[in-house]
């Protein structure tokens, strides 16, 4: 007899309501970081109008959220689901409890600590000032190639699904509109919160009836168009100030997310007695990368990145959600609440749904009336697994919803476009706070210049300067095209195969970093609370180095000549990068105990 | 050995340190954002009247004042406005009793 849906909805829940107020709130806010009211957050003293400007926290929370969720919470997941539903969840769970919201947490409240600088230049505090230069040239390196994958993603969507352009038209005004009514009149939060969700409704159904569609313009194609006038947008949001688009834009965006998380969680608690057709496991290597047998260990980590922790979080925690974060006691909602809400999509919108779906009679009436007709027969032969990963996700969740409904056709299909809606909204947000870290990034990687000649630092290190470079660099990687396998594919394409090693790596350096500070800054004495973070870290580290040794020696020699060059060189640059840090990681590890050493014979 | 500064290019901002007027910055985000409204309104009209905005074969009119409306109304309002809002001031001087511009 196959385990109902419910078995995973009230385990996941339990298990993030304990987590958030034994692990989150007791342990970490209070014992170790003791965050205060009273201590003035970096978007207070330093204050500037653009960047540090304070912001309510369930705008925060929703920026947070947008940011840190790409396509990683979907996609990586609905792959995942190659070793059946057991252990992708167990991941998951584990990862955002353990790792992934600790993560965040603490890389947000460390840069809040350090005046709002990026967890690259809180390490310098720790590990001394060439750890931090090495760390901001590696980020700014891995930034930069997010960008060029997100121009890309979202000119791609745009050119294959104009409703999805219609709708990122009509949505930044909107916001501007929103932020309008929220910061300059007397209109109360309530009345606005219902004027946004009025206005968000009408944009999904403008652009769900009136696509937009556009030609090439001066003989190159509708594409690269699209990468042009992204590459424009993402530069000028990226030095607008915070509060003018950024946070009314996620003022909206919390309302289509959390509608997107709360339908997925009421779905599977209203289909909950319905079985799961789906294997709990099914083999331990099944081929995932390249054909190649993929072992859940240590190669999990690869495949699932932001649903379960990822290093580009503490990069957005530490970059542009402190230098808002009005309130100490609003991190714990953001950070960590922000990790496990996303984790809540992958388990409950994405896991779960799929395993639902997997070999269900009726699940083909969903694909014929979402005029997927032709994958009727992938479905039937495969299961669920016959589907593409975004089909997964997207008919998963629109057949659980349905079921729950008592509606596949109908309430299915909405739920299913509603589905496709959030993810497009994922990708889009994530591309200018990217282009806004990027410059960050840049900024503090040129502090040095600042008290050697002003002038100088003023040329090159200026908002309009580090965006420009940061824009400029994305579209050299995503504008030219490369054959890849016969196929031509953005240039970008040629070492992204490498992306997902180097961006867990900075997981593990970031959470690493973070434990030191919480023991050399923080000098918290309780050795239980010290090893509850040192240990997961420790954890990660080991699992994505050895994860990018097996990738480098398995998967690497089946991709093509030019990839193998690409994606090779970055992982080996990664990985050396990566012992080098470790050795600065030692050495300060060391001096941090040499001290508390010292302190306490000083004390006696 | 920890530098906690970091300062951003604000005095850059629409401020006359910067070489703007403020007056003149307000005048051309509000013809900004009025002719970001007239284009946006337009394509918004004609794209609901004949199902879509633009085409795949060729530049329309609507296609074009959708895009010039979309930057615009992201430009122009900034520009208008151009100082921290009132509310957000307040809010910092309560807690900082430092002067926001």
């Amino acid at each position: 007899m196959s385990a109902p849906l419910g078995i995973i909805v009230v385990s996941v829940l339990v298990v993030y309501g304990l987590a958030y107020m034994l692990y989150g709130r007791r342990i970490l806010e209070r014992q170790i970081v003791k965050a205060s009211a009273d201590r003035k957050t970096p978007a207070i003293v330093k204050f500037d109008g653009v960047d540090y400007v304070p912001a309510n926290k369930y705008v925060l929370y929703g920026h947070h959220f947008a940011s840190i969720a790409g396509a990683g919470p979907i996609v990586g997941p609905a792959i995942a689901m190659a070793y059946g539903w057991g252990l992708p969840l167990i991941w998951v769970l584990f990862g955002n409890v353990f790792i992934g919201a600790v993560h965040d947490y603490l890389a947000l409240m460390a840069s809040v600590r350090h005046g709002g600088l990026s967890i690259m230049s809180v390490s310098e505090n720790v590990m001394g000032r060439k750890a931090k230069y090495i760390f901001l040239i590696y980020v700014y390196a891995a930034l930069l190639l997010v960008l060029a994958a997100f121009f890309s993603v979202n000119a791609k969507l745009f050119t294959v699904n104009p409703s999805a352009a219609t709708k990122a038209m009509i949505y930044m005004p909107a916001a501007v509109l929103v932020g309008y009514l929220l910061y300059r009149t007397r209109m109360t939060p309530s009345t606005t919160s219902i004027l946004a969700v009025l206005i968000l409704l009408a944009a999904i159904a403008y652009s769900i009836k009136v696509p937009f569609r556009i030609p090439g313009i001066g003989g190159i194609d509708t594409y690269h168009t699209w990468l042009l006038l992204l590459a424009a947008y993402s530069w000028i949001a990226s030095v607008l100030p915070v509060w003018y688009l950024l946070q009314p834009r996620d003022y909206l965006n919390a309302f289509l997310l959390w509608s997107f998380v709360g339908l997925a969680i009421v779905g599977s608690l209203a289909a909950a007695v319905h079985g799961l057709t789906g294997p709990f496991y099914t083999e331990f290597s099944p081929p995932i990368f390249s054909g190649v047998p993929t072992p859940f260990w240590p190669a999990i980590a690869l495949i699932i990145a932001c649903g379960s922790l990822s290093g580009f979080h503490s990069v957005v925690a530490s970059g542009t959600t402190s230098k808002q974060l009005a309130n100490e006691l609003d991190a714990l909602l953001v950070g960590y609440g922000g990790m496990l809400t996303e984790g809540a999509v992958s388990s409950l919108a994405v896991i779960a749904p799929i395993a639902l779906a997997w070999n269900q009679p009726d699940f083909p009436q969903l694909l014929e009336s979402m005029g997927k007709a032709k994958l009727v027969s992938a479905y039937t032969q495969h299961g669920i697994l016959g589907l593409d990963k975004v089909s997964r996700f997207v008919m998963g969740y629109g057949y659980m919803v349905g079921k729950a409904a008592g509606s596949i056709t109908g309430v299915g299909v909405v739920a299913a476009k509603f589905a496709a809606i959030a993810l497009a909204t994922f990708i889009l947000t994530t591309l200018d706070s990217a282009t806004r870290l990027a410059r960050f990034a840049w900024q503090e990687m040129f502090d040095w210049l600042e008290e050697r000649s002003p002038r100088a630092y003023k040329a090159i290190a200026n908002m309009y300067v580090g965006g420009a470079i940061a824009v400029l660099a994305g579209l050299a990687m995503a504008y030219p095209n490369v054959v890849i396998k016969g196929k031509e594919l953005p240039a970008y394409n040629v070492i992204w195969p490498a992306f997902a090693g180097t961006n867990q790596l900075l997981a593990a350096l970031a959470l690493l970093t973070s434990a030191l500070w919480v023991y050399a800054v923080l000098k918290v004495r309780e050795t239980r609370y010290t090893l509850l973070i040192q240990t997961p870290a420790w954890f990660l580290w080991i699992t994505v180095t050895t994860g990018l040794a097996w990738w480098t020696i398995k998967v690497l020699p089946k991709l093509p000549a030019i990839q193998k060059v690409g994606a090779g060189t970055l992982v080996i640059i990664s990985l050396a990068i990566d012992l080098l840090l470790i050795a600065l990681y030692v050495t300060g590890l060391y001096r941090a105990r040499k001290e508390r050493v010292v302190e306490a014979l000083r004390a006696t | 050995m920890f530098h906690p500064e970091v300062r951003f290019m604000q005095e850059a901002y629409y401020s006359p340190q910067g070489g703007w007027s403020m007056a003149a910055a307000r005048a051309l985000g509000a013809a900004l954002t009025i002719l970001g409204l007239l284009l946006f309104a337009y394509a918004i009209v004609v794209g609901a009247s004949r199902g879509q905005i633009g085409s795949q074969q060729h530049w329309t009119s609507d296609a074009v004042a959708v895009i010039l409306g979309w930057f615009l109304l992201i430009v122009g309002p900034a520009l208008y406005f151009g100082k921290t809002p009132a509310r957000l001031a307040a809010q910092v001087q309560a807690s900082m009793g430092k002067e926001v511009r």
